[in-house]
């Protein structure tokens, strides 16, 4: 083979190289092939759970408490801004799928 | 523009590189159905194979591997390491980015004269080491950066969610970091990091900060991401079929390494000089192309 073939074809090789990830990118939802995506979106169900004085469990919903802390679910700050939002509970856990993530006393 | 030809030392030490990985990663495969992880086709069309069907073709990606490494048919042998991994990822569903990454990497790496150097039996080529395709593989290192990066731009990632998530598990990383002003900052740092490296490795300049931002971003990522000693050992793999691609960007090997390593082809030596076939290829005055004087 000449070497102005394998030019041309290993420019053929870099636009394969190019195109297939940003196809994947562009087409498909993670878990992604062929798009060197190392990070897939995590599929982690965050649950909030107050308790109240009496020991009964109250649903939250982290989007009461607006961006961005609705989003991050990690760290005190989703549960104290929750705490602060219903001042009749007595702490916020949060479940991390079925597992208990962290327990935060409120007040 | 693109130089016609690049020193072939640095070439052939990511030859090693991408040996040794494709041995331990065929070991891997080859223990896969034996380790519970039953094979199942990547895609439905696919037939289902049995089992010694996986264990041959990991075999013949672990011979290859070796051959790799030792330099011994070494081209022939990275294109059956690529194809094997191939195989293996469609046929039994062992997808991962690492395996994809060697076997795009093995396929690349056959199109070079990674034989050149640092080999059992070492091939002449009276025209150097030609560029292209070194500078194909070059672009996808880059290229692999640029996509990890653009997979990340996610308020998931960017919020330290992912990094929170992979903490809690690692068996590495401290719990007292696994807080707001420590996640987002690493966050966005890892995004820009993996969007400075894939240029910066291009320039110089640049290029010493871009290969010490590169190897520590690795080692952050095994540090952070392990949650066990396989998980250890992949993204090992991962970070040097990644890093070891650093070699592709340099002249030479470090000066530690080099003064270690016998000189190049003795004088003398008696093997053939492999010649270009495309002899029409107009060779420029004093070019490393031009062929040498007959003798007599």
């Amino acid at each position: 083979m000449n070497r102005a073939l394998a030019s041309r074809l290993l420019v053929g090789v870099l636009a394969l190289e190019i195109v297939v990830p940003a196809v994947s990118l562009a087409t498909t939802s993670t878990p992604r092939h062929y798009a060197w995506s190392m990070f897939v979106e995590s599929s982690t169900d965050y649950r909030y759970v107050g308790l109240t004085g009496d020991e009964a469990q109250v649903p939250l919903d982290p989007a009461e408490v607006g961006r961005p802390w609705s989003a991050i679910h990690y760290g005190p700050q989703t549960p104290q801004r929750l705490c602060a939002l219903h001042p009749e509970l007595t702490s916020v856990t949060r479940f991390y799928d079925a597992d208990l993530e962290s327990v935060q006393p409120c007040g | 523009m693109i130089p016609e030809t690049v020193p072939g030392r640095p070439l052939a030490a990511y030859r090693i590189v991408l040996g040794l990985v494709a041995v331990v990663r065929a070991l891997a495969l080859t223990a896969n159905p034996y380790l519970g992880n039953r094979p199942h086709p990547l895609y439905p069309f696919l037939p289902a194979l049995p089992t010694p069907v996986w264990t041959v073709v990991g075999l013949v990606m672990l011979a290859a591997a070796v051959l790799v490494v030792l330099g011994d048919r070494a081209r022939p042998a990275a294109a059956t390491v690529g194809i094997c991994v191939f195989v293996l990822m469609w046929g039994a569903g062992y997808y991962g980015n690492g395996a994809y990454l060697l076997a795009t990497m093995s396929i690349l790496i056959s199109f070079t004269r990674c034989d050149a150097g640092l080999a059992l039996r070492p091939r002449r080529y009276a025209d150097g080491v030609w560029a292209p395709p070194v500078y194909l593989m070059r672009a996808q290192v880059t290229i692999v950066y640029v996509y990890a990066a653009l997979g990340k731009l996610s308020l998931d990632f960017l919020s330290g969610n992912g990094l929170a998530s992979w903490g809690i598990h690692s068996a590495l990383a401290p719990r007292f970091l696994l807080v707001l002003p420590v996640l987002v900052p690493m966050a966005v740092g890892a995004v820009a990091t993996e969007l400075f490296v894939a240029v910066a490795l291009w320039f110089r300049r640049t290029r010493p900060v871009a290969i010490a931002l590169g190897l520590l971003l690795h080692l952050c990522m095994i540090g952070w991401i392990s949650d066990s000693l396989i998980a250890v050992v992949e993204l090992t793999c991962f970070a040097a079929t990644t890093t070891g691609g650093y070699l592709l960007f340099v002249d030479r090997l470090p000066r530690v390494v080099e003064r270690r390593l016998p000189e190049t082809a003795p004088a003398g030596d008696p093997r053939p000089v492999r010649r270009p076939r495309d002899t029409a290829w107009p060779a420029r005055r004093g070019s490393p192309r031009t062929p040498p004087p007959s003798a007599g």
